[in-house]
């Protein structure tokens, strides 16, 4: 019998008692929509992770400084003194406050604040819309000047051009001397969209921020990037007292770090979803068996009008191929749609569908078909033909 | 056929199994060869047998009743002829070849191309139409699907069932349903027909019919084997072999084998 033939009559089967059908196949549908949709979660939070550190330069460091209080206080001035050695290019140290609440005539928003120097623009590429960022005098002389994530220009000014303006930061009056393009999250997950960047002495003081917790550091070159983090792990450790209190991470450690905890995860995640398409094979088998044990007199008919061995082995094959496949099919459909959902579902959750596993995930259930399906088509095709027919 | 005509025609001798018997110029072979055909069940210790010893001889045109009481082992015997079992021991010789060492597959295409059965309770598959059920014999013999819906169609036609092909089973009659197993078996134009008590579940109007129409299909050509109960549908046949026990007690010919013994074709 031709394949076409075959496949026909195994969907004719398949399609006269639907719900049974669907029933059977749920378990394929599951486990194939799973592996599609873990795999697309998976490997989109990779290319963000891969995109947020991209927009860091390759020669960037990020000093963390992981303790409060005195002990892990670094000073301003002796930091910056860095600058001068040859492996170092720029330093831009920062201090955070989020949930600031910025105000601007009668609307209100609460937003982070991010408090740097002049280097900072440079250091994390990002682009002016308008105005200009912070200069050495604005440090130097404290003054309250701010310059405004995209985001934050966009809520109180819309498309005009708010250089000049005043704001309201947390009580105080900030002069806007400028504005960001967007630019997506940033190295630590904070959006600089949403920031309102003022000088570093400016915000310590103003909003009694102590410690400088992350510092960015530009190496000169990539080949410095050595050396530079261990300088700065010699003058923190000289500095703390302690090899614990901060961390030091370059760009190509913190996606690998990232990638590979996402990596793990996300095969975790598709291994479970493995074995529910196993179960699910194994589900198929069970249908299989009792259809063959329904079908017994069917059996026989054929049995008695020509049908051989083989004939009676592919039909309830491909039955079993037909039910897995289409189940795999679906789950496909489904997969792709939740994965391309689920960035408006739940913002924040970047997806990139895998056309290789996905048709992996296809295949499988095919082959999960075929390997439970063959021992209930081997006993259907064993039957005697006598036997076949006596039995109701 | 007028029964004083019939009985006219003594009942000939049986050839023995094996003898080739000459009529006129021609060397004819027996269609059917059964010898010693033994069949038993062990049912625990004690070994039933249902056929004993039985030898049979049909030969090309003829049309046989096979008649017997209830568990006698008509079924039985007609399911080794029909190859759907295997005897115990004895030897079956159908058109000349051995079938008793035959592999699975083997035996699968004579009871596709040679054999065409007709049951008692039609056997239809009732989730496919006439149509498709008198196609499934050419399914298996690799027809391809346009010649396998006309031949379908043409042998519906025959039977008197053109505008029923898309019917499931369960929307016809007894009778329509017989005509398409019927059909069903002719599909293949199978050298034997084989009905165990095609007749047995339809009203006397209808089973006069289904007879009416398996004697046609003999005086065309067609080997018919038949099973009943009815002394009544014997009397139609050519030759009537009785079986009590297991053994084969009475075989009377009724009338003589047509001379042509060349089989016109059903559906030419
Ligand atoms: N698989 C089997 N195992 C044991 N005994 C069997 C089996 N098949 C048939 N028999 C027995 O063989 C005997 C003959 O059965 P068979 O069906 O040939 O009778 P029959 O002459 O066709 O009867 P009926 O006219 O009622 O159809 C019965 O007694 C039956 O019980
Ligand atoms: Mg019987």
């Amino acid at each position: 019998m031709k394949l076409t033939e075959l496949i026909r009559m195994a969907m004719r089967t398949v399609t006269g008692s639907p719900l049974r059908t669907f029933l059977t196949m749920l378990g394929v549908i599951i486990g194939v929509g799973s592996v599609v949709t873990l795999v697309a979660i998976g490997q989109g939070t990779t290319e963000r992770i891969a995109k947020q550190y991209e927009s860091l330069g390759a020669n960037t460091i990020v000093v963390n400084i992981l303790g409060t209080g005195r002990a892990t206080q670094l000073d301003y001035a002796e930091l910056m003194k860095f600058e001068q050695l040859p492996e170092i290019d720029t330093i831009a140290p920062t201090v955070t406050k989020a949930g600031s609440n910025v105000k601007y005539a009668t609307e209100q928003e609460s937003y982070t604040v991010i408090g740097t120097n002049d280097r900072y623009r440079a250091i994390t590429k990002t682009e002016l819309a308008s105005g200009r960022f912070l200069s050495a005098s604005d440090l130097e002389f404290r003054q309250n000047v701010a310059v405004l994530g995209s985001k934050v220009s966009e809520k109180f000014f819309g498309s005009a051009d708010p250089v000049g303006e005043e704001l309201n930061i947390d009580g105080i009056v900030f002069t806007i001397i400028g504005v960001l393009k967007e630019k997506g999250s940033n190295m630590s997950g904070t959006s600089v969209d949403g920031s309102v960047i003022v000088p570093l002495e400016t915000a310590r003081r103003q909003f009694k921020l102590g410690n400088i917790r992350t510092t960015y550091l530009e190496a000169t070159s990539k080949e410095d990037i050595a050396a530079a983090k261990q300088t700065m792990t010699q003058y923190l450790t000289y500095k703390f007292k302690s090899t614990s209190g901060f961390m030091l991470v370059n760009q190509d450690e913190l996606i690998a770090a990232r990638t590979a905890a996402t990596d793990t995860l996300t095969s975790q995640l598709v291994s479970v979803a493995c074995i529910s398409l196993v179960v699910g094979g194994i589900g198929i088998m069970n249908i299989m068996l009792v259809t063959v044990s329904e079908r017994t007199r069917e059996i026989g008919i054929r049995k008695s009008i020509g049908a051989k061995r083989r004939n009676i082995l592919l039909q309830f094959l491909f039955e079993s191929i037909v039910i897995s496949g289409l189940g795999g099919l679906i789950g496909l459909v489904l997969g792709v749609a939740l994965s391309l959902a689920l960035p408006y579902l739940q913002p924040g959750q970047a997806t990139s569908i895998s056309v290789k596993i996905s048709l992996y995930a296809f295949l499988f259930s095919v082959l999960v078909g075929i390997v439970f399906g063959i021992y209930p088509a081997n006993k259907a095709s064993r039957l005697r033909p006598i036997d076949a027919l006596r039995f109701d | 056929m007028a029964k004083a005509v019939k009985a006219a025609r003594a009942a000939a001798p049986i050839p023995a199994a094996g003898n080739r018997r000459t009529e006129g110029e021609r060397l004819v072979m027996p269609m059917i060869e059964l010898k010693n055909i033994v069949k038993s069940y062990r049912r625990g210790s004690e070994e039933l047998q249902i056929l004993k010893n039985v030898s049979l001889s049909v030969e090309q045109g003829d049309f046989v009743a096979i008649i017997g009481p209830s568990g006698s082992g008509k079924s039985t015997l007609m399911n080794t002829i029909g190859l759907l079992d295997v005897p115990t021991s004895g030897s079956y010789v159908l058109e000349g070849v051995a079938t008793e060492k035959m592999s699975d597959n083997r035996l699968a295409e004579l009871r596709n191309t040679k054999i065409g059965f007709i049951f008692q309770q039609f056997n239809l598959l009732p989730k496919l139409n006439a149509i498709e059920n008198v196609e499934l014999p050419l399914v298996y013999s690799g027809v391809p699907r346009k010649e396998r819906r006309e031949r379908a169609l043409r042998m519906l036609g025959l039977l008197g069932m053109e505008g029923r092909g898309h019917h499931k089973p369960s929307e016809l009659s007894g009778g329509q349903q017989q005509r398409v197993a019927i059909a069903r078996a002719l599909a293949m134009q199978p050298s034997l027909l084989l009905a165990d008590e095609p007749t047995g579940a339809l009203d006397s109007r209808t089973g006069a019919e289904v007879l009416e129409l398996m004697i046609q299909l003999n005086e065309q050509g067609n080997t018919i084997v038949l099973i009943t109960h009815d002394a009544h549908i014997a009397e139609s046949a050519r030759r009537v072999v009785s079986i009590r026990d297991g053994q084969i007690v009475d075989d009377k010919r009724l009338a003589p084998l047509p001379a042509e013994p060349s089989r016109q074709e059903v559906a030419g």
